[in-house]
């Protein structure tokens, strides 16, 4: 028992610490799309090929969305992409583009599908080399027979097909969305800190004094 | 619902700490009742009862203990499982409403449990456990939140479905003051679950010793193991606010140099 306190301690303390450092690991140890933050599955992995041209660094990104955010961090990057409906049936659409412009779209039929502008997330855009796969993709949403589908859902309803250059400048604008917390976040985080430290600090040197013992005597005359 | 290991084990656990808190709570009523009337020998009976219930409520409490702990490894887990969702935001979306309401009530049960717990510890050691009456009627106050908080386990992980969901950035865009919390604490800068959580157990620690004294001035026979369990507490509280001060250095460093999601 003269143990339990320190062990308890040590315990619960190892406990967050090692949760702590898991999700440090789970942060830098798999890639994450770099706009938004979604961990990045095998299947996007195989779906979106994008490379910065400047650096030769391999770009992550979940969706095509988000591929043509990256643009606002990578101006100059070469694509790969596979059509969302066809996987790997068929060769990737190609996509070049230079100083945030684009260059040029092989084949040129391609189309975004912008499900995101109707209901936000990466989960409703899609990616379609021709207007068979687009309207296939509108219809279904996904391919259940394509191994790297990569959202298998259902699109909105009135989800925008824009062509690749369309797209780019509102996705552009959008860019990266990492929000940092604000500075008064993070001046109340210091505070409440401080003050648990105090209230632990005075409890520990307070409340340890005995508890009076009450007398049925009467006062000393 | 999704079934994954987890989302069964938060189920089985939630069933379990619903029909143990009904028969714990008929067991503690019927102590209250008979207590104030009881001869010498029926006394002992109850005490003799309250020992059952005690360990009936510490099985149910530390599940829900546990519980309480699996339940965010279980949502983060549903993440991938989930269309759109980024982050918990997301998987709470998909099982609203119980999912938002677990999710404050699981703030507090720690607290709330952690009084009776360390009461009954304090009620083992002393000859006579003169706070059977007591321990009772507190549990009685916490069977509603032992109800509620396994009821929303249950109805949470039974309704979650892979339904698309927007993305937690809708609500906390650029122009929100406050970040994702869940992207924050579980993604962007995991030292602060250290912090919060050690704050949360210091202040909880301090509380509980303030329970201790108070029921300590009023029975004089737990005084002194009272008084000892205090002085642990109090320790272990100082304890918990010095590693949680230690861990916001690094944790406010890593916040201020993040410039984006790319490592």
């Amino acid at each position: 028992m003269k143990y339990l306190v320190p062990a308890v301690f040590i315990i619960v303390a190892a406990v967050i610490l090692g949760a702590s450092g898991y999700l440090y690991y789970q942060y830098y140890g798999s890639p994450r799309c770099e706009a938004c933050g979604m961990i990045i599955t095998p299947e996007m992995q195989a779906s979106i090929i994008m490379t910065d041209v400047d650096t030769g660094q391999r770009i992550w990104t979940c969706c095509p969305g988000c591929m043509l955010r990256s643009v606002a961090a990578h101006p100059n990057v070469h694509i790969e992409i596979y059509d969302d409906w066809y996987g790997t049936q068929v060769p990737p659409a190609v996509i070049e583009i230079r100083n945030s412009s684009v260059v040029s779209v092989d084949p040129e039929t391609s189309h975004i599908l912008l499900g995101a502008k109707i209901i936000k997330g990466c989960a409703n855009n899609r990616f379609a080399i021709n207007e068979t796969s687009v309207q296939l993709l509108l219809e279904n949403g996904y391919n259940p027979s394509n191994p790297i589908a990569i959202f298998k859902n259902p699109l909105p309803n009135g989800t925008p097909v824009l062509a690749v250059s369309a797209a780019l400048p509102g996705l552009l604008q959008t860019g990266i969305q990492y929000v940092p917390p604000s500075n008064m976040f993070l001046g109340a985080m210091i505070g409440i800190g401080i003050i648990v430290l105090i209230l632990s600090f005075v409890a520990w040197k307070k409340l340890i004094k005995p508890i009076p013992v009450k007398t049925t005597e009467g006062p000393i005359k | 619902m999704i079934w994954t290991a987890l989302t069964t084990i938060m189920v089985i656990l939630g069933l379990f700490g619903l029909t143990e808190t009904v028969y714990a709570s008929m067991k503690s009523f019927g102590i209250i009742r008979r207590i104030s009337t009881a001869g010498l020998e029926e006394r002992y009976n109850l005490e003799k009862s309250y020992y059952l219930l005690s360990t009936i409520v510490w099985v149910i409490l530390l599940s829900r203990i546990v519980a309480s702990g699996v339940f965010w490894i279980t949502n983060e887990s549903l993440i991938p499982l989930i269309p759109g969702a980024m982050c918990q935001f997301g998987v709470n979306q998909a099982g609203a409403p119980y999912s938002w309401i677990d999710d404050g009530v699981k703030l507090f049960v720690v607290f709330a449990y952690g009084v009776w717990l360390s009461l009954d510890l304090i009620n083992r050691r002393v000859k006579g456990g003169p706070l059977m009456l007591t321990l009772s009627k507190i549990f009685l106050i916490l069977a509603p939140l032992l109800f509620l908080e396994a009821f929303l386990d249950v109805a949470f992980y039974v309704t979650v479905s892979p339904v698309v969901v927007p993305c937690c950035r809708t609500v906390f865009t650029a122009s929100n003051p406050l970040p994702c919390p869940y992207c924050f604490v579980f993604h962007d800068a995991p030292m602060f679950l250290v912090v919060i959580v050690s704050y949360g157990l210091a202040i909880c620690l301090v509380f509980w010793s303030l329970f201790i004294r108070h029921y300590s001035f009023k029975f004089k026979e737990i005084a002194d193991v009272g008084m000892n369990a205090i002085r642990k507490l109090t320790l272990m509280a100082l304890g918990f606010s010095v590693l949680g001060t230690i861990a916001v250095i690094p944790a406010l460093f890593q916040v201020l140099g993040t410039t984006g999601f790319a490592p």
